[in-house]
């Protein structure tokens, strides 16, 4: 919206004369004077709406089947079949060149909820101001995205080799769906920024602040999807809902010296929850009520909002940072050469946490108990939380070289290598939170209450976890009650009655106990060597890629990775070691033909293990893509994953997960999927496509026991409840092999404008 | 938009040549039409509001603080009010406001948190611009007795405390006039000129006030069991300076609505009625004798009211029938029936008969409210007095004009916080100027604690767990406010009992506006500037009760200076003080002061000192409630604003609350006393778009 300058000036002369004049004699002009000094505010304003956004519309249609469901057990439905579509709506509002206000609604409507108004939201996604004084200063307040260095402030990334386009649209839609931006971390708070170039020799310098609000005070509901890591599970990092308020604040500082060729930088952030804030409430008493407890007084109990988790976090990271551009300094622009080193230093209060039990005279646990009942019973053991405070020291090295050649638009040749050297101590949530954490997605409810348990759920697939999102979906009931209690009753515990995001991809900053939570829902096929990036705790070695190309824009690239990494201190007697090797290429066929058309090939092979001890955990990734455009506009995808897990004996033997009972011995995935679309630009697309994914687990030889011998074996947690009603006790140990596949159909539209 | 621009450019050459041959307020005026009438032809889509990213936290502190509770409360946001006006022609427009509010968390994602539309309305003119029409949301004042939204008077309140108490208001759609909120039709016609009439005046509004409660939730208590409808409407003339008027607010629940709720056997259906009507007589010399040196006006109105509240018994017959079909196959040979298949069903019709019992109680009230005002202007000297008498009678009920904005007594900063003192006090510890100056807006997921406080256990058989625990979900936000105004209109049977609830703080005397039934008495208020630099407020009133005990003395004095403009100095330099203070003899003894004092101080380009402080003290001869005796509050907030840019603004404030209460307990004859101090920093970026 613009405005002519010479119009508007002219009214705002007038204006202002009239506005002094009144001014000047006051009294009986004195409430036209207002209005005046009002409209000409108005006026003087500049302004002007920017509109923007994104529509992300899908068709997910998966068809699960699974032979071993001889009999129908599993009486949820074989199909899920999601349509939606979510419409970001982008405004942004600028009175004055200088400021501008943003605000991103997002409307998201089901296609199949026809009749219920409510299944349409709209919602504030995304809110700030933003500002900038003259060239050098930039601030924003409110939400904004934010990223010093990989050990500082970093959201982690998984790293896919030549993964195919058709697979990895759909994974950018999911990672857009919760405003993921490469490795730029989602903040709320407030940013500073500073820019003042001084010159060849001093060069760049950079220095920036930040204030945010990590978590606010906030009672969630413990069996809720959103807001538990894992619903329902009553153990420690499994509820997201804090009693305190947790900030951040951070300090960087750059300077980039000799053109820029050089840089020296530091980074001091400190994390903090703010003690003093620490919010208690009732909640139901749950234990005692089942109990059959009737006191008034023992039907709720006053305690932390997260008694899972009640100590502050007070950490502290501290970073420097140093590097050179050798060719910049020698002027070659055919040579690579490059190298960052950052080492950083944290210390982060740990607490050594104890329930001491209330004991009575004769040293036996006291038992809450009331007078209502005959017969004392115990519904609650009297006990205290004890913590024994340490502050923990962790340091973490980073050096990064870049070396190679290239002659520009015809070839390059170079390897980029990582040495990390990040102790055991070294801790950091602002760059350790990964923005994966793997989700059953499709035909969830095959799951039912292992759902939660995602890496570990029967029914997983790393495929579905990366690649699948429903940004709301409505759980159907056991029973179709219609009132609110029915609803809650007939649910299956892991979701609730809610409906809910679906999504593996995350925003998320985590706590101590919530990323080591994580780390033990890690899908080892893609986070295996370092789930929470290059600032996860605890490891050694070296990381490279070299990389060979050929023709403008790497026509033909090929590329190897390799990862040597160890534990640099051991959680049990020996240290784990972590090795990834593999390799890939990609061309454009077209492209070194002369035609303005692409048609490119791609594949991709990595290889990983992870050894302690005897035990071994070693896993497979292939890729292999194919993308034609063979008009205009229109072109055809194709794409194939193979992911395998191999867990040797010695392994099995050391598992203990969460919903895991038997060990999964062997794990084999593949996934093929074929489709046409009409692609306006790299983010903008119209897709659809069809494939299947072939799941094989094996499990550990296991004797399947009867305890209760009603004929039925005891359940396996983490085998489909088909398996487990299907499977005979046995006397000697056996083998389970399940497989499952799941037929999917997409019709994906992403648009940005 | 090119129409637009042409116009301005027309304006500007028209204006130019006119701005020189006429008075500076008929400039003023015919330009403000201009611009007006500009904006107005301005068709389609416009976008306005304020965007905020704000941080308060507040630290309290007392003796009588439980150990286990938290001390510390911060609130972290950005939030944006959106206007959005469409305007299908120059007379009408529809606004549109919708609120956005994200408080800072990055722990989960979290589940749609809503916007709030919490205004709608179409507004316009028609008839040649003598009918104004309001549509939905709006803003209605008849006068001072009928239809008036009460505002308590603060003499010379400081910028710093004046913008956080209209932050405050506008969080419930106040703004600091006496227009009351309420959705609805208002018309309002205005003639103009007839022959020697100056102007015919007539209006009418019709407003649902109150919509009943389809599901009485458990959470939520401020549904009613009946709608309540206004009916309003005025008539008035001028000529010759003269004005004579009438006036008309009919507010009545609407007894069929009440069905609307499931009857439960036998329940109560209350009808609560109040109609206004009044009439006015005025005369002002401005039309006669118009002069720029002095102008004298007197207005009179005279109300009648009738308020009742009769019961009525919503008795439920329920009556249930049994009803059989049979398809029976009958056996040729033995004539028995056999393979019978019978449908059984159950007829059940609800019948509700409203028996209405002997009235509650009727009152037939009237009230006087005259009122003389005076300006004199001498040399640099400006004046302006203005006299109220009021005769109300105890039986006077006129609720649209009685519910005043600030109501107070609500727990608004560290409401988790837990202390000793709380189970008596707990409704005292805010204090007055916390409620005044301070709310809380928040997007919380929809959870009991929310609504009931973390603090005390839900009750556990009413209303039943399974109802509370269903709010138990992540993914379900709200808005939630803690907030001490409040713009809803109690009807006229609630107002006694709340009237005792409402902080009597801000005007003791007047706690409803000109509407306090049995009130007698005068008030002057003087306002003198000396060439708009210097102004002086005097205040002097003395009322007292016909049948009640109570007699109010209140007086009060203020000062502000633009030292700036005395000094010639390039900024704002600005001095704030007053004094006010309100006894009551008799009756509940209580009484008032208040003491203020401010400064905005402009340092270079847009940074200013903005600094306040406030000191109020209460003292309840008859304790109130029977055990507050005292309470002595002040605030101080200091902090600098930069503008940035027209509208937009940082600031920084720091600021101490205190409040110390001194009550009695059961367990002893001798005063307790309870003090807590909160230290408060604010920070905050408007920007206003």
């Amino acid at each position: 919206m613009k405005t002519n300058h010479s119009s508007i000036d002219c009214i705002k002369g007038l204006l202002f004369t009239l506005v002094l004049a009144g001014a000047a004699s006051a009294s009986a002009v004195t409430d036209n004077q207002k209005i005046l000094q009002n409209k000409m505010d108005s006026i003087d304003v500049m302004r002007g709406v920017e509109v923007g956004g994104s529509i992300r519309s899908a068709y997910f249609r998966s068809y699960f089947d699974s032979k071993q469901d001889l009999v129908g057990h599993n009486t949820t439905g074989d199909r899920e079949q999601n349509e939606f579509v979510s419409f970001d709506l982008n405004l942004g509002f600028r009175p004055w060149e200088n400021t501008k206000a943003n605000v991103m609604i997002r409307m998201f409507g089901g296609m199949q909820d026809y009749f219920a108004a409510a299944a349409k939201t709209v919602s504030v996604g995304w809110l700030n101001i933003e500002g900038r004084a003259g060239d050098q200063i930039r601030w924003v307040v409110g939400d904004f995205r934010q990223q010093y260095s990989p050990l500082t402030l970093n959201s982690p990334e998984l790293e896919l080799v030549y993964e195919p386009t058709i697979f990895q649209r759909n994974r950018k839609m999911a990672r857009n769906q919760v405003l993921l931006d490469s490795n730029q971390r989602n903040l709320q708070g407030a940013n500073l920024q500073y820019r003042g170039n001084f010159g060849d020799g001093i060069g760049e310098v950079r220095a920036e602040a930040m204030f945010s609000r990590l978590r606010r005070v906030e009672i969630l509901d413990f069996s809720g999807a959103m807001g538990n890591l894992l619903p329902n599970e009553g153990i420690q990092g499994a509820s997201q809902s804090s009693g305190m308020n947790k900030f951040l604040a951070a300090l960087n500082l750059e300077s980039f010296p000799l053109k820029k060729n050089l840089m020296v930088g530091a980074t001091q952030m400190l994390i903090w929850d703010d003690a003093n804030s620490l919010v208690r409430e009732n909640r139901l008493n749950t234990f005692y009520i089942a109990n059959g407890g009737l006191a008034p007084a023992y039907r709720y109990k006053y305690g932390p909002v997260n008694p899972w988790d009640t100590l502050p976090q007070n950490t502290s990271v501290t970073s420097f940072r140093l590097g050179a551009d050798g060719a910049g300094i020698v002027q070659n622009k055919s040579l690579i050469l490059s190298f960052t080193a950052e080492y950083a230093l944290s210390a982060d209060d740990v607490y050594d946490e104890n329930a001491v039990y209330i004991l009575d005279s004769l040293g036996a646990p006291l038992l809450l108990t009331d007078g209502d009942i005959y017969t004392p019973t115990a519904y609650d053991t009297a006990k205290t939380l004890t913590a024994t405070k340490s502050v923990l020291d962790g340091t973490a090295l980073l050096a990064h070289l870049d070396l190679g050649y290239q002659k520009e638009k015809s070839w390059v040749v170079k390897v980029g290598a990582d040495y990390i050297m990040n102790d055991s101590g070294w801790f950091n949530n602002l760059a350790q939170s990964p923005s994966f954490i793997p989700h059953r997605i499709m035909n969830s409810e095959k799951d039912g209450n292992t759902a939660k348990y995602g890496v570990n759920s029967p029914l997983y697939s790393t495929f579905d976890a990366m690649y699948h999102f429903t940004p709301k979906y409505n759980p159907v009931g056991t029973t179709n009650a219609t009132d609110d209690n029915g609803m809650m009753n007939g649910q299956v515990k892991s979701y609730n009655v809610a409906p809910y995001s679906k999504n593996s991809w995350t925003s998320a900053v985590l706590t101590r106990k919530e990323l080591a939570l994580a780390a033990s829902l890690a899908d080892p096929t893609v986070q295996m060597a370092l789930p929470n990036g290059l600032a996860t705790s605890n490891r050694v070695g070296i990381k490279a890629v070299g990389i060979v190309g050929y023709g403008e824009n790497n026509a033909v690239e090929l590329q190897g990775i390799f990862t040597q990494l160890e534990e640099s201190k051991a959680i049990g007697t020996e240290k784990a070691k972590f090795n990834e090797m593999g390799g890939g290429a990609k061309v454009d066929v077209f492209k070194l033909l002369g035609f303005a058309m692409p048609l490119e090939l791609s594949g991709s092979y990595k290889f990983a293990t992870r050894t302690l001890a005897a035990s071994e955990l070693a896993t497979s990734f292939l890729n292999a893509g194919f993308y034609w455009r063979y008009y205009k506009r229109f072109g055809i995808s194709a794409g194939f994953q193979q992911a395998t897990m191999d867990l040797n004996a010695q392994g099995l033997a050391m598992t203990s997960g969460l919903g895991v009972d038997v060990g999964v011995a062997k794990g084999e995935q593949q996934q093929w999927m074929v489709g046409l679309d009409y692609s306006l630009s790299k983010t903008a697309w119209l897709a659809i496509n069809y494939g299947i994914a072939n799941i094989k687990n094996t499990y550990a030889r296991v004797t399947l026991v009867d305890s209760n011998a009603d004929g039925v074996i005891d359940p396996v947690t983490n085998w489909p409840d088909y398996v487990n009603a299907d499977m005979a006790p046995s006397t000697t140990a056996q083998v389970l092999v399940h497989e499952f596949s799941m037929n999917q159909l997409e019709a994906t539209i992403n648009v940005g404008f | 938009m090119n129409k637009m621009l042409f116009k301005l450019a027309i304006l500007c050459v028209t204006v130019g040549a006119f701005a020189a041959q006429d008075s500076l307020e008929s400039k003023q005026i015919s330009f403000l039409d201009k611009v007006t009438a500009i904006q107005e032809n301005a068709f389609g889509l416009a976008f306005g509001g304020t965007a905020k990213g704000g941080y308060l936290s507040s630290v309290a502190q007392s003796d009588q603080m439980d150990s286990t509770t938290p001390t510390s409360e911060t609130q972290a946001f950005s939030q944006m009010n959106l206007v959005v006006t469409a305007r299908p022609s120059p007379e009408s427009k529809a606004t549109v406001e919708v609120r956005m509010h994200q408080d800072w968390q990055k722990a989960h994602e979290q589940g749609v948190n809503p916007l709030l539309l919490h205004w709608f309305s179409y507004d316009g003119r028609s008839l040649g611009k003598k009918l104004q029409f309001n549509i939905g949301d709006m803003r209605v004042a008849y006068t001072p007795l009928t239809i008036n939204q009460p505002q308590g008077e603060q003499l010379q309140e400081p910028e710093v405390f004046k913008a956080k108490r209209l932050e405050a208001m506008a969080y419930k759609n106040l703004l600091d006039t006496n227009a009351r909120l309420m959705q609805g039709l208002n018309a309002d016609y205005h003639s103009g000129k007839i022959s020697v009439i100056d102007d015919i005046h007539g209006q009418g509004t019709i407003a649902r006030l109150r919509n009943n409660g389809k599901k009485p939730d458990q959470a939520f208590f401020d549904f009613d069991r009946e709608d309540r409808y206004l009916l309003g409407g005025r008539f008035g003339l001028q000529t010759f300076g003269a004005n004579i008027g009438a006036n008309i607010a009919d507010v009545s629940d609407r007894l069929k609505s009440s069905l609307n709720i499931q009857p439960m056997g036998i329940d109560t259906i209350r009808i609560d009625k109040n109609r206004v009507i009044s009439f006015e007589l005025g005369y002002n010399t401005k039309t006669l004798v118009p002069s720029k040196t002095f102008e004298v006006g007197a207005n009179v109105e005279y109300a009648l009211s009738k308020a009742s509240l009769d019961k009525y018994f919503g008795e439920s017959v329920i009556e249930q029938g049994t009803y059989v079909i049979q398809d029976a196959v009958v056996d040729p040979l033995t004539g028995a029936t056999t393979d019978s298949t019978i449908y059984v069903g159950y007829l059940n019709s609800k019948t509700v008969v409203h028996t209405a019992t002997a009235p509650v109680y009727s009152l037939d009230g009237k009230s006087l409210l005259a009122n003389l005002t005076g300006r004199l202007n001498v040399g640099e000297f400006e004046s302006k007095l203005v006299f109220d008498y009021l005769q109300n009678d105890e039986k006077f009920v006129s609720e649209l004009a009685s519910t005043p904005s600030f109501v107070g007594y609500s727990p608004i900063l560290n409401s988790d916080a837990v202390t000793s003192a709380d189970a008596v006090i707990g409704k005292f510890r805010s204090g007055s100027l916390e409620n005044m100056y301070y709310s809380i807006y928040q997007s919380l997921p929809l959870q009991q604690t929310n609504l009931m406080g973390k603090v005390s256990a839900p009750l556990s058989t009413s209303p039943p767990e399974s109802e509370i625990y269903r709010l138990d979900n992540n993914y379900k936000m709200g808005h939630f406010y803690r907030n001490g105004y409040t713009n809803m209109t109690y009807q006229a049977s609630e107002l006694a009992a709340v009237t005792a609830d409402m902080d009597p703080s801000l005007d003791m005397a007047l706690p409803l506006g000109y509407a306090t039934p049995d009130l007698k008495g005068f008030q002057g208020k003087l306002d003198m500037v000396w060439n708009n630099q210097v102004t002086l407020n005097g205040r002097f009133g003395t009322f007292s009760q016909t049948v009640g005990l109570s007699s109010f003395t209140k007086m009060g004095a203020g000062i502000g200076a633009d030292l700036a403009a005395i000094v010639g100095y390039g900024k704002a330099l600005d001095l704030q003080g007053s004094f006010e203070s309100t006894t009551e003899s008799k009756g509940l003894e209580r009484k008032s002061t208040r003491i203020v004092a401010g400064t905005k101080v402009g340092v270079w380009r847009g940074l200013s000192v903005l600094a306040g402080f406030q000191s109020l003290n209460m003292e309840y001869g008859t304790p109130l409630y029977g055990f507050l005796q005292k309470s002595a509050e002040s605030l101080i907030l200091a902090g600098t604003q930069v503008e940035i840019t027209k509208g937009s603004t940082f600031s920084a404030q720091f600021g101490m609350l205190s409040n110390k209460l001194t009550y009695l307990t059961a367990a002893s004859s001798v005063p307790v006393e309870f003090g807590i101090d909160k230290t408060l920093i604010a920070a905050d970026v408007t920007v206003k778009f």
